[in-house]
């Protein structure tokens, strides 16, 4: 197998010459810096911690693209219309009753047999004082919801709406505000690590060739001894590949145990958050050596030739 | 010796105009996105500025807020104060209110609009579209400090992001009595009134320690009518990034660190140039051209381009108006740049590209 002897030997030439220097340097920024970036603390994590007496269980008003809050206790509503009270201005909103009944607004007493309104508590004390007409609907008025400042009609059949009445715990909107925010820095981080990467791509042209430049002597011989052009040039691609993947697993582990050291002795001063790395590192290691075996083939093509 | 140096950096301009291309093209890039990333993390230390109207006259400023974590949250009564700095002269009162609401899942910046409608918002652009059609031109906002949801009328689009409502308004959601504001910025036009409004405040400060402070914005903590802290910040979000532990020192640090990280790959561009200019410079080392003769050459030539490559980067970030990444509350934060930070970039980038220059002519032989 002249293919592994090629690959053998270009390896131990390239740690004999310390050829790898050069690689080293072009690795460093995109790894590093990805490992860094990717790692920063989950914040929704954080919220966890916050004590649950802070918590309050509010009535929700979310839009259909919030879908993943996802609860048992949403309902579909329908804006209707304005009603107007006095100088009030207030929405009307139009809501299926038995949804709605169970979950998300107490009403105290409601009759079941004929369109209900509700109207919010205070509003109901400033300007109406038990009486009061919209659209003809002039039975089973109550003024039973107090959190939802609108006007809200209950019918017997479903509505379908893109708009959702949800009961939700505040602290899973501040889990999701929290989420939000983080998946906000990682998009962030990924476009300039990416930009960085395509910055990178000649330097680490310039590296390798300074690899090939080191190896003259040793692709001589080869082709001296009658070997294959294509087999030398995949011999020393693989070679490559292997000793890059080698630093680029160093620089990722080294990051991640600096890191982890810098939280444990920041924790000692100060409260910081546990960095958790994402996988997306790894597809990122899989980019730059492929990027590596692709830069070292067309050099090779372009370098070793007979004679 | 002028001469040589002038008759190589032609030489090299005239018929290698592709490799001084590929260094400016790589320099200029390294050096926006180095300057992206330290301006992203520095603004980290203005996202609450936004909120502070503070002009730039040459009065003194105390800005009073109370023990919170961020504005959104302070409370002070501006009763208690004007009742203080009652009597005084010259001393203007800027009553400031800011607080934050929930639209669905998303936290939006509530802000005070003076002489508008109970009922009225003003959504900024952004937020207009993405809510106005779904309800039918209200806008539910869901205080986080009450259990309430107000719909309010879209009345107009506001300047500002966020949403602006009137000061009743704004009071019901943070769940106060409309006397309590967020913050309230205290302007003074003299040092003796100054001192004077100092001491109505039961602060003590020395003589000297005024001195020192004069055209810096003071901060006052208070808390049940007691001032706690006292503070000179240069602006105001470093106070409330400080009481979670986040010093300004440390993110500078973390600023600049990673953007060097991101250069250290420079000393590849020297030993690449080195290398295409190979058989140039042996041509020129066997005509007696000394290596630090060459080694003046690529300075020269370096300075003017990685100049030429640092306005370019400054004008793209700050004139095409990339804002940072990341959002905060739904605006992104202007990207925080000193002109001295380029100077720093350039700097670096010039010396780490000359190492490798050096390094590599190393190899040649005279």
């Amino acid at each position: 197998m002249v293919f592994i002897e090629i690959t053998t030997v270009i390896i131990s030439s390239v740690f004999r010459k310390r050829a790898y220097g050069s690689l080293i340097v072009s690795f460093v920024a995109p790894m590093v810096l990805t490992t860094i970036l990717l790692s920063i603390p989950n914040i929704s994590r954080f919220v966890d911690i916050i004590p649950q007496r802070t918590i309050i269980n509010t009535a929700n008003l979310f839009t259909a693209q919030d879908v993943h809050v996802a609860s048992d206790l949403c309902s579909s509503v329908e804006v209707a219309g304005v009603v107007r009270l006095n100088d009030a201005e207030l929405p009307l909103i139009i809501a299926s009753m038995d949804i709605l009944l169970k979950n998300i607004v107490n009403f105290k007493e409601v009759a079941k047999d004929c369109e209900f309104i509700s109207v919010p508590m205070n509003i109901y004390e400033r300007y109406l004082n038990g009486s009061i007409v919209i659209n003809n609907v002039e039975k089973c008025i109550s003024h039973t919801h107090t959190s939802i400042y609108a006007v809200i009609i209950l019918v017997n059949e479903s509505v379908d709406s893109k708009v959702k009445l949800c009961k939700v715990n505040s602290l899973e909107i501040l889990r999701y505000a929290f989420k939000f925010l983080e998946e906000g820095i990682v998009e962030a981080s990924l476009v300039w690590i990416a930009a960085l990467l395509t910055v990178h791509v000649p330097l680490m042209y310039i590296a390798l060739s300074r690899v090939f430049t080191a190896l003259e002597d040793e692709i001589e011989v080869f082709l001296g001894l009658g070997i294959d052009r294509r087999k030398i040039i995949l011999g020393i691609a693989i070679a490559i590949a292997s000793i890059s993947s080698i630093i680029l697993m160093f620089l990722i582990s080294m990051s991640i145990v600096a890191l982890n050291i810098l939280h444990k002795i920041s924790n000692l001063y100060w409260f910081s958050l546990q960095p958790s790395l994402r996988l997306l590192v790894l597809p990122i290691a899989l980019i730059v050596i492929c990027l590596t075996v692709a830069i070292s083939l067309a050099l090779g093509l372009r370098r070793i030739k007979y004679g | 010796m002028a001469r040589c140096v002038v008759v190589v950096l032609m030489h090299i301009l005239r018929k290698r105009i592709g490799v001084v291309l590929f260094i400016a093209l790589i320099s200029t890039a390294l050096s926006i996105l180095s300057l992206f990333a330290i301006g992203s993390i520095k603004s980290l230390y203005m996202v609450y500025d936004v909120f502070y109207p503070i002009n730039s006259s040459n009065r003194f400023k105390i800005i009073i807020s109370s023990d919170a974590i961020s504005p959104f949250t302070s409370i002070v009564d501006l009763k208690y104060i004007e009742a203080k700095l009652k009597g005084f002269e010259d001393v203007y009162l800027h009553p400031v209110f800011v607080t934050v609401g929930f639209v669905g899942v998303e936290p939006v910046v509530v802000y005070e609009v003076k002489d508008v409608n109970d009922t009225c918002a003003y959504p900024d652009q952004g937020l207009l579209k993405r809510t106005e059609v779904l309800w039918d031109n209200f806008i539910p906002i869901q205080s986080i400090f009450t259990r309430e949801t107000l719909f309010l009328r879209i009345c107009g689009v506001g300047e500002k992001p966020g949403i602006g409502v009137n000061h009743n308004t704004i009071a019901r959601i943070r769940g106060v009595p409309p006397n309590y504001y967020s913050f309230v910025i205290v302007e003074v036009n003299s040092m003796d009134t100054l001192s004077k409004v100092y001491e109505a405040l039961a602060l003590r400060v020395d003589e000297s320690g005024i001195e020192k402070l004069v055209k810096r914005v003071m901060f006052i903590a208070i808390r049940g009518g007691k001032s706690i802290e006292l503070k000179d910040f240069q602006n105001p979000t470093e106070v409330y990034l400080s009481k979670f532990g986040i010093y300004r020192d440390y993110v500078m640090y973390l600023a600049y660190s990673i953007a060097l990280t991101a250069l250290i790959g420079l000393p590849l561009l020297g030993i690449g140039t080195v290398g295409y200019l190979r058989t140039d410079l042996e041509l020129f080392l066997s005509l007696g051209v000394t290596k630090k003769l060459l080694i003046a050459v690529f300075m020269i030539l370096l300075s003017i381009l990685i100049a030429l490559s640092s306005i370019t980067s400054i004008v793209v970030v700050v004139h095409l108006g990339i804002k940072s990444l990341a959002n905060f509350l739904g605006y992104g934060i202007p990207l925080n740049i000193d002109n001295s930070d380029v100077l720093y970039m350039g700097s670096v980038q010039f010396v780490l590209c000359i190492a490798g220059i050096v390094r590599e002519l190393k190899n040649y032989e005279n």
